[in-house]
């Protein structure tokens, strides 16, 4: 994740619509100022271009490739109606299995390192530390950096006699070196750090924001009854950050998912053979590279789905949290 | 902060251990850059005998990259400039007319926020290919833009909401102010903090963005940065010195942005989740 998937998928789950009741007032108060109706029709033009833009670039394109996702999808050419044949013809190769299992990996190693790297460092930083904006620059700064540019830095850092090997054996651990992103068995874990070690700095800001936001009563007196640093992590402060825990968990759900292009395009290309290919990858390489164009609308389509299931999780446990706390 | 908790060495421990893997990476970076490739080779991790920029110009020469990086200026700067002024016009208008329809609408266009590049770039490129228009970096500037209206109309919505207070607009509506006139004299004037967090955000997003350079642009010179420094690192696939090179070229713009806007980027993170 780097900081824009958080922005982005959080306005999803928390819709905005706590504005005060003041403001109500202006609004009819504008509708029916205004006056004529063409001075309400001038004001069109203050929504018209954010709604053709959205159209054009985002929603039309979204629903082509829904429709032509039923299609032997060519390009420019004729492109016949082939009903669910394309779904089928994912479901029974072999490549889209691996593929659904990588993502199975991402899912399972990303989720629980990618919330308890972040919760335990902004933790400690709210914990009384020198320097602490020091640090927190430091976990920041590579969630500003594009992941295709950490992905190439990775790719040169892991090279088969690269620096990492060369720091390992400097270490004595030479033993301990291995074909990081060529070895099948050790691709999608290193995978998995280089887009942690992209995202985490996110999840520092967002947790540090709500720790601060907790009265420093309640974890003195936590700390007053005694409990261990564990205890206190997990019954006090977890409990205090449940809320930005699962908006997290949904960002970093839906990131493994559809932010994966830029790092596999950088370091893996999708290989050894579908090894670490992920389902935003394959829908570029299917449709660009192979000309498949049916197979990736398909994709999409199943992208689109998990998407909305993600989502609707997330806002539905958002909203039994938030009635539960209140 | 918690003044009653001692300083613990455990905890400083552990912080410090954890800065390793994110500073580690940036110092094998610019040693590597610095030194020859043979030098490279036979020793990997050292700082350099004698630093030679030669590694930095070739990329900047050879590899085009000076170029793309005023390509990518052009497209983000219309990225950034359309989607500031896009997405303000229309929150001003959204908190102008609370109707129904208008309601329906606000939320479509906030909901795009959930239909993310991999959905939609195929079919757009199939339809800009359609319409002679790929390879255009003020049409990559307003793909950018159209993809951050979303979340630039949450943002600004929720400011304006919250931030201009409506007696003001009141007022300037009896003192017969057109909307036009409300809106580049006050709401625009009072919605400076959100304009430059929306700013910071969109420029480091569209600067980082791969795919939709990728697939948009295939003319090699009309390549944007990142792009091109990955095409870099294909071209240059056993020279890793002219691949962190191109590296340290990218990482520059966005280490500049990243000074001057980090409690712009902060703020908006902070505003994208409701605090």
């Amino acid at each position: 994740v780097t900081s824009k998937e958080v922005v982005r998928e959080s306005g999803s789950v928390l819709p905005d619509e706590a504005g005060p009741a003041r403001s109500r007032r202006f609004a009819r108060a504008g509708a029916r100022q205004e006056g004529t109706w063409w001075a309400q029709l001038r004001e069109i033009v203050f929504v018209t271009p954010v709604t053709l833009l959205v159209a054009l670039v985002i929603l039309i394109p979204t629903v082509t490739v829904v429709v032509f996702s039923f299609t032997a999808w060519n390009p420019g050419f004729e492109s016949p109606f082939v009903g669910a044949d394309n779904y089928v013809q994912l479901a029974k190769s072999s490549a889209f299995l691996q593929i659904l299992r990588n993502q199975a990996f991402f899912l399972a190693t990303v989720l629980p390192l990618g919330v308890l790297a972040p919760l335990v460092l902004a933790v400690l930083l709210h914990e009384r530390v020198p320097f602490p904006g020091a640090f927190r620059t430091i976990y920041f700064f590579p969630a500003v950096v594009s992941p295709a540019v950490i992905g190439i830095l990775f790719t040169f850092l892991l090279t088969p006699d690269g620096p990492l090997d060369a720091t390992l054996e400097a270490l004595g651990l030479g033993s301990w070196t291995r074909l990081w992103l060529v070895d099948p068995v050790w691709v999608k874990p290193v995978v998995t750090l280089i887009f942690l070690w992209g995202s985490i700095g996110v999840g520092v800001v967002i947790f540090g924001a709500g720790l601060s936001a907790i009265p420093p009563e309640l974890l003195e007196l936590a700390e007053l009854d005694g409990p261990s640093w564990w205890q206190r992590f997990f019954r006090v402060i977890l409990p205090a950050l449940s809320h930005l825990v699962v908006l997290w968990v949904v960002i970093l759900l839906i990131s493994t998912f559809v932010a994966m292009f830029p790092w596999i395009f950088t370091t893996t290309r999708g290989g050894p053979g579908f090894a670490s290919t992920t389902l935003d990858f394959d829908i570029y390489r299917n449709s660009l590279r192979f000309g498949f164009f049916g197979l990736a609308a398909a994709e999409v389509v199943y992208l689109l789905i998990i998407i909305g299931v993600i989502v609707g999780l997330g806002a539905r446990t958002f909203r039994s949290r938030g009635v539960a706390r209140s | 902060m918690i003044g009653r908790w001692r300083w613990s060495p455990l905890r400083i421990t552990i912080l410090v251990l954890a800065t390793i893997p994110f500073l580690y990476p940036f110092w094998i970076l610019i040693t590597t850059a610095l030194k020859p490739l043979r030098e490279f080779q036979a020793s990997p991790i050292s700082w350099p005998d004698q630093p030679t920029l030669d590694n930095l110009t070739s990329a900047w020469r050879e590899a085009e990259l000076g170029r793309a990086l005023v390509n990518s200026l052009i497209a983000v700067t219309v990225g950034v400039v359309a989607t500031a002024m896009i997405s303000s016009a229309a929150a001003f208008w959204f908190v102008r007319h609370r109707g129904r329809l208008a309601t329906v609408l606000r939320i479509a266009i906030i909901g795009t926020m959930a239909l993310p590049p991999p959905i939609f770039v195929i079919p757009l490129f199939v339809l800009l290919a359609d319409l002679r228009t790929t390879d255009n970096l003020i049409v990559l500037g307003l793909v950018y833009a159209a993809w951050n209206c979303g979340f630039g109309l949450y943002l600004m919505y929720s400011y304006m909401r919250g931030a201009i207070p409506p007696e003001v607009l009141e007022a300037a509506e009896v003192d017969g102010a057109s909307a036009f006139r409300q809106f580049r004299r006050l709401v625009l004037p009072l919605s400076g903090p959100a304009l430059a967090t929306l700013s910071a955000l969109v420029f480091v997003w569209s600067w980082s963005d791969l795919l939709l350079a990728v697939v948009l642009i295939q003319d090699p010179t009309r390549r944007t940065l990142v792009p091109a420094t990955a095409l870099l690192a294909d071209r240059y696939l056993t020279d890793v010195p002219a691949q962190a090179a191109g590296v340290v070229i990218a990482l520059v713009p966005m280490l500049l942005v990243f000074m001057i806007g980090q409690r712009y980027l902060r703020r908006g993170i902070m505003a994208g989740i409701g605090k």
